[in-house]
């Protein structure tokens, strides 16, 4: 009996020493869960071949030479406009992959992606104090992870989008849904924020809309409410307002504070070759039967769902779904942006009842009441920790302190990337092996144009990611080339494409065109991936 | 201050409403201006001048060589008098005489069964002119476009072989930009046929040549417009689109490329000498140079012994690219019109003169040895060759035919 009350004691004595914080349950732990998969996820996927490589290497480009009219890499886009969208964030990719190469490109895209869901889990937490909307922000961002392409100015941009939120919304309480102002304190954090994102994406409009958003919500909700003096005089002697439309403004104001200065401004105003809107993904209707359309339908179930807890709906809360549904009708890679905002609005519609009880364990206050033995309460708290252990121990980035070997270059950049005919192209480049063949392009697949760059020694390709920056009959004839249509050898000519890079799973028939009747082309390597071809120098 | 704002009761402001005026009057001051600045800046920074200033008349790029020992002035009577326009099959076609009309010039007058000048010029640029020698129902060469008035291409006996040939032909014989040309439906003028040349205009697209000796012509000086892509487009962009393919792809063994960007030197030349205002840069200019530098070191290198050139002429070890094409046919082209662009170069860009001579003189052998049969076929590559032998002598053809009359007329 004394052992069991020495051990009841000690038992007392520890709960007692900590916080009531620390005492998880099984709901944490299954967030905690969730969020070790979503990291482990991000961490194993492969460093795409395009996207990441694209802001990589025009990084290095501005980190050596400065922002660029023309995209060194792409000579038949001389003398079309170019606008080079986040050049800070393609710096900083850059200059990762400078310090870290594969594997902390790797890594900074499953962390930041992984604190940015954090970040939108706790500001849905805050609004809605329920405890499974960590889920729910993990589901949407693994629902739109179609989008999310390695490591680019997008990871970027969506913390910056993330930290706009939590100061835009994080002083909505419990008792105050409606979109009041943030303080002046996080006036400054915003405007910083909304400076960084300036810089480092081409989406920072998206966060001047929505401050532009919650100040016509404003405007609305203060027209919609009956005044005896009037409701344009008490529009406009609402402090609230007044203080939105500043914020509107120095946003616009901060963002002169980048290389280009008003020429940024300026670029806004581009049509129809708009770089902003080409940089969120340019026109791409929704097709409601597609994964994208079911994902918003499901968004506006769940939002639907949430408006009948609502006792009352700010302007904010159906302005936000419905922009953000056009938007996405328009252009569907803004799910990404968008899904997270709808969220926001219907959890921002809960009501405020059970609110302790989703988040402390109930067996704590019972424990008070009684005398009764307690039975051990940090049990989930420490398999919360073990997940997390666990979640470190199987992730690649765990031998740094684990020791054993890390992921090989292949591993990390996935089988899709041909690294081989990379490696090919870069070595006759550099030796001088392909002479005869520098002068002229390289024709290759877009997707694999950027990955076959390298910063210091520029190969002029035919097209790469920045397809838009071609005139228009440079992109019907790079289509042409990459089907083996008519006239695709005569192309090749006109171009003075000398290195030809084919796909050997989606360019069949160009392959077996070639393969047939190589005329003045001659196969130079071949692997799995890609079959690398140089034109014919007699001399 | 969150506390504040975040507990200031909305119904404050609703029971005091205290309007802010300097606030609004501020706003009302900066939002129109803002609206106002955005409007002018959206103007302003999508407009795209598709055409730039043209000069009414113009430029005539004389020859500057005088050298005999290309060719004899009777081996000159004799080749032009053999290449005289007279057409066999009628009605003639309409490639030949453009061909026909850039090599003779506008004013020149045989007096015999040849087709003159404003005949040719007339067969092409007037419609009812051109229906008279083409049954109704052959699809006119002129059209009225969205852009201009277009000239119907390689579609048939009836239409010029070459993208904007005829265009740089008129350009090339002074053809000003206000002379009148006819429609079946409407009148129009020259402006007209070259707005079209610009605004249908792609960087990119096969063949280029005759527009840029066009556009050269009537500019100038220097400027920058935008095809309908948007791509900006200057002098040295279009050289180095024409330096950017391979030799000897390219339209008559890339020869073109060739006789344009000499042209482009000249022009610039000319421009300087008479308005101090350049088209080129002088980076553009360099360029240029360096490269037809290095196509004379090719053709000086791979002339024949007897003195002619093939398709291959870049390079010997290179499969010719048209096989099946007569031999005769491919080594008139190849040297016709090389001696033409070296005949318009500056010296600097002359292969030593024995070179020259020797490719002249077969040249004109060869010719002065060709039946009518073998003229008719080959008309539209011999118009180069005679051209370029009379350049050679700083001459257009219609200024040595009068030569040409009275030597006829004395033999007899």
């Amino acid at each position: 009996m004394a052992q069991v009350s020495e051990h009841s004691d000690a038992t007392m004595r520890l709960e007692s020493s900590l916080p009531d914080w620390c005492v998880l349950t099984w709901r944490h732990m299954l967030v905690c869960l969730s969020f070790v998969v979503m990291f482990l996820y991000f961490s194993y996927l492969p460093i795409p071949v395009s996207s990441t490589w694209h802001d990589l290497w025009t990084g290095g480009t501005i980190a050596s030479e400065g922002l660029y009219a023309t995209d060194p890499s792409l000579p038949l886009a001389e003398g079309v406009r170019h606008h080079t969208n986040g050049w800070l964030g393609r710096v900083i990719v850059f200059q990762v992959f400078q310090h870290g190469g594969y594997d902390l490109l790797s890594f900074s895209f499953a962390a930041l992606q992984t604190l940015t869901v954090t970040l939108w889990a706790l500001l849905l937490l805050r609004m809605s104090n329920r405890w499974w909307v960590g889920l729910l922000a993990v589901a949407s961002t693994l629902v739109c992870g179609w989008t999310l392409e390695g490591f680019t100015t997008l990871t970027l941009a969506q913390l910056c989008f993330a930290i706009v939120a939590c100061l835009l919304f994080g002083d909505v309480g419990r008792d105050a849904k409606i979109g009041t102002l943030p303080s002046y304190l996080h006036w400054a954090a915003l405007l910083s924020t909304m400076l960084l994102w300036t810089n480092v994406d081409g989406s920072f409009l998206l966060g001047w809309g929505l401050v532009f958003l919650l100040l016509v919500s404003r405007a609305v909700d203060v027209m919609a409410r009956p005044n005896e003096k009037g409701r344009v005089k008490a529009l406009l002697a609402d402090a609230e307002l007044r203080q939105w439309l500043v914020l509107l403004e120095l946003c616009i104001l901060v963002a002169l504070v980048n290389p280009l200065g008003w020429q940024l401004h300026q670029t806004l105003l581009w049509w129809p070759d708009q770089p902003t809107w080409q940089s969120l993904g340019g026109w791409q209707p929704l097709s409601l039967a597609s994964w994208n359309g079911l994902a918003l339908a499901t968004l506006w179930g769940f939002w639907l769902f949430a408006s009948r807890y609502a006792d009352r709906m700010a302007t904010w809360q159906w302005l936000l779904p419905v922009v953000g549904s056009v938007l996405v009708a328009t252009c569907q890679t803004t799910l990404i942006w968008v899904a997270p905002l709808m969220l926001l609005s219907a959890c921002a519609m809960f009501p405020s009842t059970q609110s302790q009880h989703d988040n402390l364990p109930p067996k704590r206050a019972a424990a008070n009441d009684s005398n009764e033995p307690v039975p051990l309460q940090f049990a989930f708290t420490l398999i919360c920790g073990l997940v997390l252990w666990l979640g470190f121990t199987f992730s690649p980035f765990s031998h740094a302190v684990l020791g054993g070997q890390g992921r090989t270059a292949s591993q990390l950049l996935g089988a899709a990337h041909p690294s081989a005919s990379i490696g090919f192209l870069r070595s006759h480049q550099s030796t001088g092996q392909g002479k005869g063949q520098k002068d002229g392009l390289l024709w290759c697949p877009a997707y694999w144009s950027d990955a076959a760059q390298a910063p210091n020694d520029i190969t002029p390709v035919f097209a790469n990611r920045d397809m838009q920056s071609l005139p228009a009959q440079a992109q019907s004839d790079y289509f042409v080339i990459y089907n083996a249509q008519d006239r695709w050898r005569k192309l090749l000519d006109q171009y003075n494409v000398s290195r030809l890079m084919i796909d050997k799973k989606r360019q069949r028939h160009l392959l077996k065109l070639v393969r047939r009747q190589p005329g003045k082309w001659k196969i130079v390597h071949e692997d799995a991936q890609a079959v690398v071809l140089f034109r014919r120098v007699a001399s | 201050m969150t506390d504040q704002l975040n507990t200031q009761p909305s119904v404050n402001t609703e029971n005091q409403p205290k309007v802010n005026r300097a606030f609004w009057w501020f706003q009302l001051l900066l939002v129109p201006t803002a609206i106002a600045l955005g409007g002018w800046a959206w103007a302003n920074v999508n407009s795209f001048p598709l055409v730039p200033r043209l000069m009414n008349e113009p430029r005539i790029i004389r020859p500057i060589h005088n050298y005999p020992l290309v060719v004899s002035d009777e081996q000159l009577q004799t080749v032009l008098f053999k290449l005289r326009p007279r057409f066999e099959v009628q009605p003639p076609k309409t490639n030949f005489v453009d061909h026909a009309l850039r090599m003779w010039g506008s004013s020149v007058a045989f007096g015999d069964d040849a087709l003159d000048g404003p005949q040719m010029r007339d067969l092409l640029i007037d419609d009812q002119q051109f229906h008279k020698h083409w049954n109704a129902g052959t699809p006119p060469l002129l059209e009225s476009s969205h852009y201009g008035v277009a000239v119907r291409t390689q579609e048939g006996r009836s239409t010029v072989s070459h993208v904007d040939h005829l265009v740089g032909t008129l350009a090339e014989i002074g053809t000003n930009l206000d002379h009148p040309v006819r429609l079946a439906d409407k009148s129009a003028s020259m402006r007209d046929l070259v707005n079209h040349t610009f605004r249908s205009f792609r960087l990119n697209q096969k063949e280029y040549e005759w527009t840029a000796v066009a556009w050269a012509l009537y500019a100038p000086r220097r400027s920058e417009w935008y095809t309908s892509d948007r791509q900006q487009i200057t002098f040295e962009r279009l050289a180095k689109r024409m330096m950017r393919q391979q030799q000897p792809q390219g339209v008559c063994y890339g020869q073109h490329r060739l006789y344009s960007l000499t042209l482009m030197l000249r022009v610039d030349d000319q421009a300087f000498e008479k308005q101090g205002e350049r088209l080129l840069t002088e980076e553009g200019r360099a360029l240029i140079l360096t490269y037809l530098h290095s196509m004379t070191g090719r053709l000086y290198r791979n002339q024949s012994q007897e003195g002619w050139w093939d398709g291959n002429w870049p390079d010997l070890k290179q499969s010719i690219p048209d096989p099946d094409t007569d031999a005769l046919s491919r080594r008139i082209l190849a040297t016709g019109h090389t001696l033409e662009w070296w005949a318009m170069a500056p010296q600097e860009l002359h292969p030593p003169r024995e070179t020259i001579v020797r490719a002249g003189q077969w040249l004109a052998r060869t010719i002065s040895e060709m039946d009518d049969r073998l003229i008719q076929k080959n008309f539209t590559f011999l118009t180069h060759a005679g051209r370029a032998l009379a350049l050679w002598r700083a001459k257009f053809p219609d200024e040595v035919y009068p030569e040409v009359e009275i030597a006829r007329i004395s033999r007899r």
